[in-house]
Formats: structure tokens, sequence, C-alpha cells
């Protein structure tokens, strides 16, 4: 075996979910700047959902990981410790196999097997892209307090007795593999249905729907939780704001796309720039909101993302004029082509 | 290790319309031990049909597996050929150990490998497998399934046999499951469960988190469907799929059983509902038995009995089941709910 080997991973731009987040990492480290073309189609529709008082707003209504496109095999290991006992696996072993054969390793630990926490329930997500069998090291990505992904190296055998450890009774692993086959297709019908669905704020997708609320109207939900909160005089979730900058810069860079693959008019792109950076004075102001309580900044934050639902609403029925008129003429040329 | 082992199984579940709810209540049945009637009644209330899918009537859509009620406990390995390779995993020895220390070993499998399966030889078939034991002294595995003589019940899998119908599988990665019974298991009576469900049935409803097809129907207007589909592929295509007709057996089976334990509970006090639940169940029974004449004689007029008969089981419940809930709803008030 290898003794040091260590699987390519990107940083990625969108923060709000380390799911999303190591996904990101693991295509773009894979496919470089062709990752605009698996963009293109992911993190369209949205929705925002209150079970229990437990907001979120939630930017990939289906397939955050790409599994379904066949971009990254998912595969998963959950099995009763018992049983891992008795079978004799050897984990330290099994994830250098994984990794020197292309398997990133995914899953949920203590913050504290990276010093970040002292505390036992602290969770974070974390990903195994690489090993170093000199140092007995694993190379993992993991999210901080702070939301950012650090990279860790950490004592292999350590960190396989603290999983092994957690008061749980069996052991998780979930294991990715970038599909270098894909032959990645813009699908513009699906693309087409995603932004139909998110400007009429529904979804056309078979899930579970209840208490959930799609498209432009999950951002005026979102308003009114906001506007709830200030009058409470409570924090605005940090996770929540994150998102919505996560949102608008994906619609922003898969704008850009389509007007270099001259699929709409470049002059939407400018208009998904100002959305983009109307979003980043919603964080910014939100994060100051929260530590200083004062309702004028926070009234701030309302206006801004009201302005934005409200320039998304003016240009994006137009962007899907155009993305349907390119589906038509993609069909009727496949169609001659026949 | 040892040389053999044969874990308990039910071969005459309650509820068999599928091989997963065979699998899954011959666990329960086979290793309780104990009366499992209150917990059952909570059980199997609401159903739904879809036409485009290619099981469309099901009656188990909540905890098949009763996971939630922690009735049965699982793991799994979800993993592709390759990993396992990487991994040096053998599926005999996996297996094995696993019946040892008391997991059903269950997944997917090629049956153009396993002998008396309908597929066998013929061509490949993806279909669910459980295993219950091994048996070293003639390298076999023990399973359980419905076989080509249409019946539920044990045969065996030779070793070499198992691993060629798990690494012939055209997918791209195996779903391996482990089950085991909870040994502190309890069949609590849920009557806060019977009042919602009974009442989704009731109402063609479903409030349970599921997700939501726009042509799905639910409870009462499920069987409808179902029958309309059934009168449908009856006299368009002459084939009836007796599955359907099993789990509308296996439904009213169930609903008798409830009734009667309801009543047993005090909470029922017309005698009348507990008749009706009978006869609905021996109708039932009935289609099914005319299901097998229609596959028989293909005689269009056994098929229109045999919707009839539904149509005639769906009024009497639309007529008494809503009188059944309101008097649950009464007799024990809202505290509960």
């Amino acid at each position: 075996m290898e003794k040091k080997c260590q699987l390519p991973f990107v940083e990625p731009e969108i923060m709000s979910n380390a799911y999303y987040a190591f996904s990101w990492g693991v295509i773009k480290g894979n496919l470089g700047d062709e990752y605009d073309k698996i963009l293109s189609r992911k993190y369209i529709n949205c929705y925002f959902e209150k079970p229990f008082q437990n907001e979120k707003f939630v930017i990939a209504t289906v397939d955050a990981l790409s599994e379904k496109q066949n971009v990254i095999l998912n595969q998963a290991l959950n099995l009763h410790k018992e049983v891992a006992s008795a079978l004799r696996l050897d984990f330290v072993s099994m994830i250098k196999q994984c990794i020197l054969n292309g398997y990133y390793v995914f899953n949920t630990c203590p913050s504290i097997c990276f010093n970040e926490s002292d505390s036992q329930n602290s969770k974070t997500k974390f990903l195994v892209i690489g090993y170093d069998s000199i140092n007995e090291r694993f190379i993992i990505k993991a999210s901080n307090q702070v939301g950012c992904l650090n990279t860790y190296e950490v004592n292999d055998r350590e960190f396989i007795d603290r999983l092994l450890n957690l008061p749980k009774e069996n052991i998780e692993l979930k294991f990715w593999r970038f599909n270098n086959d894909n032959p990645l297709i813009l699908d513009l019908s699906a693309i087409v249905a995603e932004f139909s669905d998110y400007i009429n704020s529904k979804t056309s997708l078979v899930q579970y729907t209840k208490n959930k609320i799609y498209g432009f109207e999950a951002f005026e939900r979102l308003i009114e939780y906001l506007k709830e909160k200030l009058l409470l005089g409570q924090p605005f979730k940090r996770e929540l704001l994150q998102s919505v900058v996560d949102h608008k810069y994906c619609m922003w860079k898969r704008l850009k796309y389509f007007a270099q693959q001259q699929i709409i008019s470049r002059e939407y792109v400018a208009s998904a720039e100002i959305v983009y950076k109307l979003s980043t004075s919603v964080f910014s102001l939100g994060l100051e909101y929260n530590v200083i309580a004062d309702r004028s900044t926070g009234e701030k934050v309302i206006e801004s993302l009201t302005n934005l639902t409200e320039k998304e609403k003016e240009y994006l029925p137009k962007v899907l004029e155009e993305l349907t008129a390119a589906k038509l003429d993609l069909t009727k040329n496949n169609h001659c082509n026949q | 290790m040892k040389q053999k082992i044969l874990l308990p199984l039910e071969y005459n579940p309650c509820v068999r319309m599928y091989q997963g709810e065979a699998f899954a209540m011959g666990m329960v049945e086979g290793n309780a031990g104990v009366d499992i009637k209150p917990w059952l009644s909570g059980k199997f209330i609401n159903c739904y049909f879809q036409e485009e899918v290619q099981n469309k009537f099901y009656i188990s859509f909540n905890d098949p597996w009763t996971l939630e009620d922690k009735i049965l406990t699982h793991q799994c390995l979800e993993l592709s050929d390759e990993l396992h390779k990487i991994w040096g995993l053998d599926y005999i020895d996996l297996f094995k150990q696993m019946l040892n220390l008391g997991w059903y070993p269950s997944g997917r499998y090629n049956e153009e490998y396993i002998p008396q399966k309908n597929a066998f030889q013929k061509r490949y078939f993806y279909h669910d497998f459980i295993l219950v034991g091994y048996d070293d002294t003639n390298n076999t595995f023990q399973s359980a399934g419905y076989l080509e003589d249409g019946h539920f019940k044990q045969y065996d899998i030779p070793y070499e046999n198992m691993v060629k119908a798990i690494e012939t599988l055209r997918t791209s990665k195996n779903y391996l499951q482990f089950w085991k019974y909870n040994s502190t298991a309890e069949f609590s009576f849920n009557f806060k469960r019977i009042i919602s469900d009974l009442s989704d049935y009731i109402n063609s409803e479903n409030s349970l988190p599921h997700p939501q097809y726009n042509n799905k129907s639910y409870g009462l207007s499920a069987i409808i469907n179902l029958c309309e589909y059934l009168l449908k592929t009856t006299s368009q295509c002459g084939y009836i799929d007796l599955r359907y007709t099993r789990g509308l057996m296996d439904h009213k089976y169930i609903m008798n059983l409830r009734i009667k334990t309801l009543h047993e509970h005090n909470l029922l006090n017309n005698r009348m509902w507990l008749e009706k639940s009978k006869t609905v169940y021996d109708i039932a029974k009935k289609i099914h038995l005319l299901g097998l004449k229609f596959i028989i004689t293909k005689q269009i007029s056994i098929a229109q009995k045999l919707c009839d008969m539904i149509y005639e089981m769906v009024s009497i419940e639309k007529d008494y089941l809503p009188n059944v809930l309101i008097s649950l709803k009464s007799n024990v008030g809202d505290q509960l709910l």
C-alpha cells in the first residue's frame, strides 16, 4: 500500500451546509471548471421549512450530493458495533484502502475529535480525504465552530477509536467516489422545470412537502421569520443567512455559465450579480445585528432581503422564457437531426 | 464457528402480499412468543394505490419493518461489488457470521442462480431475499420466499449460487441489510395511532410523512382504484396479479382482528361492527379465491364478480367504520389525542 495518498478537493464557495460543501469540494476537485455544468442544474429551487420551531432554509430540494445524477457514487456502511467486532473489521486499514481507490469517507463526529470543542454534544461533519501512513495520520476536512472548513491531521487509530466509542449502537460511514464516466450532459428540460418551480413557488418533484414553502414564497416566508425575530429581539439564525448567500452565488454562477454558452442574454448575469451582492449585505448586516442587537440594523437586513427578492421577481421570469426557448430550439434541432 | 444454524421465522405470517412484508412479519411472529394482537391492531390500517409503479397496492407504508416500534433492529451495507473486493469481504463468511450473531441477512439477488425460483436458469431477475440459516454439512444457506409453486416457504441455496446471485446484479451497489429481533420488544397497544390511521383510511387521506404523488390514492379510494385497475387488466389482458387480492385479504384479516381487540379493550360497544368486519374479511377471502379461479378459467364474468365483491366490501366499510371511529373518539375522549 502507498505510504501517503490524498484525493483531490477544492475549497468550496458554499458553506451553509457541510454536506453540500463537501460534495462541491469533491466534484470541483475532480472536475475543475467543468463543475459549472453540474452547478447549472443544482440548487435552483429552494424551500423554507418550519417544523417544531426549527426553521430551515434549504437550497437543495433534491440530490444534494449529485448521486442521482450519477456524479458521485455513494455507498454506506451502517454496522452494529458487536458485528463489526465479530467480523474483526480494521477500520483504519479499510479507510486507507478506500482512499487509495478513490473513495472519500464521510460521517459526523463530536467536534472534540478535532479539539474544536470540549463538549461531546457538539457535532461536526467530516470528510476523510487522505492518509499518511508514515505519521499514522488521516487528513480530514471538517467544519469548525464558525462554520468554515479546516484541514485536520489526526492520529488514524485514535480517530477510529473515538468513532467506535460514541454512545451509539452502530458505526456508520459513507463512501463517496467521483464518477469519472459521467458524460456531464446539460439537461435543459430539468433546468427549465426547476426554474419554473422556483418562480411559481412549488415543486414538481416527488417528495414530502408538508411544512415546506418553495421558491419565491420561501423568501417571503424567510422575511416574515426575520421580522418575527426582530420583534422579539432575538438573533437571526446564521445558517439561514448563509443559505441566502449560497443560493444567490449559485444563481449568479449558473447564469454566467448559461450566458457563456449563449443560452441566455448577458444582461441577466449583471442582475444576478447585483442580487448576489445584496445577499452578502444581508449576511454581513445579519451578523452585525446578532452582535449589536440594534433594531435599525435588523431592519436593514429585512430591507435588503426584500429588495433582493423583488429584483429576482423582475428578471428571473425573463430568464425562464429564454431557457424555455433554448430548450425548444434544442428539441427541434434534435428532431431534425433524427 | 458452528456447523449449522436456523433462526426462527413464521412461514404463515399475517401479512404476505409481498415478500418484504412476509420477511418482516415472519421475523416478528417467529420470535415474539407473546400475544402480538394488541400491537398488530395498530398496524396495516391505511393503504395506497399508484398505477404507474410496479407494485401498485400497499397496505404497509407505515413502518413496515417495525423499526420505529423498536421490534426489529437493523444495520446495513450499501456497497458496490468493487468496495467489497477492496476490503476482501467474503459474502459466505459475512452471512454466516451474521446468522451466528442472530442477524437475518437480507437484500437483493439475481434469481437466475436460485434453485426453485421461477427465473432459475432462465433469465436475470432482480428480487429480494432473506437468509434464516446455514448448513456447512451440505454447503447451503436456508432462505424463505415465494417459490415457483406459489407458496411462501423455506428453501436451500448452495453457497456458490448465493455468491453468484449477488455478484451478477446489474446495479451500481448492493443493498445488504441485517435484521435482528429485539428481545425486549414491547407489543403495546397504540390507540392514538389507530384513531389517526383509521381516520386517514376512511377519509382517503394520508397525514404521515410520505412522499406526495399527485396520482397516489389512499384508504378506501385506493381500494376502489385497485378494483378499477383489476377490472381493466382482467378484461384487457386476461391477467390478474394475485398479490393484490392477497393484500386485500391480509388487510381485512387485520381489520377484523383490530375490531375484535378494540372490543376486548371495551373501546367499542356495538357488536354489529364485529360482525361487519368478519363479513368483510369473509368477502375478501372469496375475492382471493375468485382471483385464483380467474387465473384458471379466464372467464370475464368471474373478474366482474370479483370486482362487484370489492365494491360490496367498500360499501360495508363506508357504512360502519365512520361509526367505529366516532365511538373510539367518544369512548376515550381527547386526552389521548
